[in-house]
């Protein structure tokens, strides 16, 4: 297996973090936490990958065919799931932190508690 | 055994049904369904917790039976150490509800709904035997955290905290995954024990490494071990008082079960050849986490801050326990979380008493209005002392067993961590119950300083004349609870036994996969009889770390009478590496997780 | 081996992502997230898994972008009250 994959989700997992420390805007650090997250589904379908492999589908194929593992398309379903929980539920405390100070800035919002 | 997936299901189901009739739900219905809810899933655990005595329960969910060794479906894996902390959960959830019957005057559904599914969430963390179902338990305790740290949201303060606590957290997720991904794509299993018995008997490759790395840095974020625990304060100020007790008393804790639990089933096999590098490792971080914790706990003013950071220091001490891999270490931590747990559920209820009377939690605000609660006095009191481990309360029990586990590792001199860390801690918590209920000590000098990180909150819809008697009702349960759990006799040998059993690999990889492994089955009947008592030593201890607590609360509030040279000297002395540790708290959540990451890589060096 | 398709949607992806940090006006990020939630539904796709391309599509290109395109709105909204009432 190529270690393209690999890399791809490292370095994902980094520009995601490289964003998120360097936000000045909540909804901006938000999106970043979402493609730190993208890092891990690449990582989980790399692993499950097989070269040549068709997809885990088994209703008109020959017995015996190769087929790419199903249970990390599972793992990959769920966390694309959790991820837009998390981020909806992130944007609704941004929205409401804004609301309340006016600002989307972390520095500043931090400035204001005083 | 049908009722062992109840604890996880059970939450999910009603929440269902609540959050569908909401509309037309009068409020003490929803109390009344959702705290004998509660209230069920403890004494189901509590049943699962006797079972569980002679050999683990294994559920499998949908009866997919593991086949030839390969396991397909998710599995409930039951022993009494999980057994039982899933009992403690669901017990304080029980006594979080009962309290908000009144502390909150208005609250929707909503908040019982989350309460239910985060109790779901950390029942399944406990019973499962599942790497990803752990990840699964593991989010949705999470999500259910955040979203009632920013519960009444409307009314309060800086929203900073929940949102710095889902940012780490969330971080600390994806690496738990990434480590997840690794470990299926080495051993192509999620099961616990079939990854442990795919790494067994073999040397730890750089994956394996990298892999324990990643899932224990993760939960680490969770346990808010140092240098990962900055949201744990923000989030504590800002989240509503009844759900500290939670993220105190449990959730954080949680994350170090998990720790232990991934340990002694995936990698205690094959990391084993290197468990003094290991064992060096973890007490580092337990004895910089202790150390920090009870640093900042003193220099607190709000009430809600300085007990958040004393759960710090304390999760630093369980951590010491679990890192001796031994059972007499995982019991005392086990016995430790259990007694610190009602003890500061007390406390907390106390201050949301306090809260709901005055509005304000910050220590300068409250001097001397306490007068008006004596009996909430009492009971702040005799839980301070507990927590500074005075026996024969339940923390001095874990900390004796853990005292004894770390002479016996050869890591003698940890044990004046342990007494430091509980002397400060309890003479924090006492100091401030003095200054609050007596009036003792000088109103601050610095007024600047006492309004770090507070904000005059009334999560509870306006200041109270009186305090209903079902406020008082659960602080002193918990407080007589964690009594009892230091005297009751029998309990430290019965948790020595399970932690025994916890650590034990093989007959963990037997009772999942009994076909297979039927040779290593005898290795189950090794449960090692470890001394659960407690030592003349541990006694000595435990008087010493309360006496001192007493002493530094009274030194405290007395300070007038302290020549204010000496007194000058002190705070020099102390001033600039308090002022340097909270200068590294800043707000702003990329510095947590720049953090984080530093931390993740200090671990793989 | 990875095919031609596979590698061009990886770098791709790589790209998009670094794409998405540092567009720093969220408005354009929108943008960008829509984009790159493509990119990620057809990198599925390509490693055969035509379920998680579905939900990458819909979560990732619809709802995402949504979600974000309603909080901003929500934030405009909340700053033009506030110039109206100082």
């Amino acid at each position: 297996m190529s270690p393209l994959p690999y890399a791809v989700a490292v370095w994902l997992f980094l520009v995601g973090l490289y964003g998120i420390i360097t936000s000045r805007n909540l909804i901006h650090l938000i999106i970043c936490l979402a493609v730190v997250q993208s890092s891990t589904y690449v990582l989980l379908l790399a692993i499950g990958y097989r070269a040549g492999g068709a997809a885990p589908i088994f209703a008109d194929i020959p017995l015996g065919t190769p087929a790419v593992d199903p249970v990390v398309q599972a793992l990959t379903l769920t966390d694309v799931v959790v991820e837009a929980t998390v981020t909806a539920l992130l944007l609704a405390l941004a929205v409401q932190a804004h609301k309340r100070f006016g600002t989307l800035d972390p520095d500043e919002l931090r400035s204001l508690r005083g | 055994m049908v009722l062992a997936p109840l604890p996880f299901i059970l939450p999910l189901v009603v929440v269902a049904a609540l959050a569908g009739v909401s509309f037309v739900t009068p409020r003490w219905l929803v109390d009344a369904v959702s705290t004998a809810m509660a209230a069920a899933v403890a004494i189901i655990c509590a049943v699962l917790l006797a079972r569980s005595a002679a050999a683990p329960i294994v559920y499998a969910f949908g009866g997919w039976r593991p086949r030839g060794g390969i396991v397909l479906g998710v599995f409930f894996v039951i022993d009494p150490l999980g057994a039982g902390f899933a009992t403690l959960v669901a017990a304080l959830v029980t006594a979080e509800l009962v309290f908000s019957w009144r502390y909150f005057e208005e609250v929707k559904s909503l908040f019982h709904v989350l309460m239910l599914v985060f109790l779901g969430g950390m029942a399944g963390f406990c019973l499962t035997g599942d790497l990803f179902n752990l990840f699964v338990c593991f989010e949705l305790m999470g999500v259910a955290a955040f979203a009632l740290t920013g519960y009444k949201v409307e009314e309060r303060g800086p929203l900073q905290g929940a949102l710095n606590f889902a940012i780490t957290n969330s971080v600390g997720a994806f690496l738990i995954l990434t480590g997840i991904a690794l470990l299926y794509g080495h051993t192509g299993a999620l099961n616990l024990a079939q990854i442990g018995r795919a790494l067994a008997g073999r040397p730890a490759g750089g994956l394996v490494i990298v892999a324990f790395v990643l899932l224990t840095t993760g939960l680490f974020v969770k346990a808010a071990v140092v240098p990962f625990h900055f949201w744990i304060a923000d989030a504590h100020a800002v989240a509503p008082t009844p759900v500290c007790i939670l993220f105190s008393g449990v959730m954080v804790e949680l994350a170090l079960y998990a720790v232990a639990r991934i340990y002694w089933t995936v990698f205690a096999g094959t990391l084993g050849a290197h468990s003094g590098a290991l064992r060096a490792i973890l007490v580092a971080f337990g004895v910089l986490t202790a150390v920090v914790g009870a640093v900042m706990c003193l220099a607190q003013r709000p009430l809600k801050r300085l007990l958040a950071f004393s759960t710090v220091a304390h999760v630093g001490l369980f951590l010491i326990g679990t890192a001796m891999l031994t059972p007499l270490g995982l019991a005392g931590g086990a016995t430790y979380i259990l007694g610190h747990a009602l003890v500061k559920g007390a406390l907390f209820l106390c201050a949301g008493i306090l809260l709901h009377r005055f509005e304000t939690v910050d220590i300068s605000h409250l001097r001397g209005r306490g007068h008006a609660l004596p009996f909430t006095g009492a009971i702040f009191a005799i839980a301070g002392l507990g927590l500074a481990g005075l026996p024969p309360f339940g923390t001095f029990l874990g900390k004796g067993q853990i005292e004894d586990a770390v002479t016996a590792a050869g890591y003698g001199w940890v044990t004046v961590v342990l007494v430091l860390a509980s002397m400060a801690t309890g003479g924090a918590v006492l100091r401030a119950g003095a200054e609050v209920f007596l009036g003792w000590g000088w109103p601050a000098e610095d007024p600047a300083a006492a309004n770090e990180g507070d904000e005059r909150e009334s999560e509870s819809g306006g200041p109270s004349g009186r305090t209903p008697p079902v406020m008082f009702a659960p602080a002193l349960v918990l407080v007589v609870a964690g009594l009892l759990v230091g005297v009751l006799p029998g309990l430290g040998q019965a948790i020595a036994v399970a932690a025994a059993r916890f650590e034990d690999q093989p007959a963990y990889i037997a009772a999942v996969l009994p076909a297979v492994t039927h040779a290593a089955r005898h290795v189950g009947a090794r449960a090692v009889l470890a001394p659960g008592g407690a030592s003349l030593a541990s006694v000595i201890s435990g008087l010493v770390s309360a006496a001192g607590a007493v002493a530094y609360a009274l030194i405290a509030v007395n300070a007038r009478g302290i020549p204010t040279g000496l007194r000058a000297a002190g705070a020099r002395l102390a001033g600039p590496p308090v002022r340097r540790l909270r200068s590294l708290r800043s707000g702003h959540p990329g510095d947590f997780v720049a953090w984080l990451m530093l931390g993740v890589a200090g671990f793989l060096l | 081996m990875l095919t031609v398709a596979q590698t061009v949607l990886l770098v791709l992806v790589a790209l998009g992502g670094l794409g998405i940090v540092a567009t720093r006006d969220p408005t354009r990020q929108t943008v960008v997230v829509g984009l790159y939630g493509l990119l990620l539904a057809l990198l599925f796709f390509a490693f055969q898994a035509p379920d998680v391309a579905l939900s990458a599509l819909t979560v990732g290109t619809v709802a995402l972008p949504l979600m974000l395109l309603l909080a901003l709105a929500k934030v405009r909204q909340q700053e033009r009250l506030r110039e109206h009432q100082p």
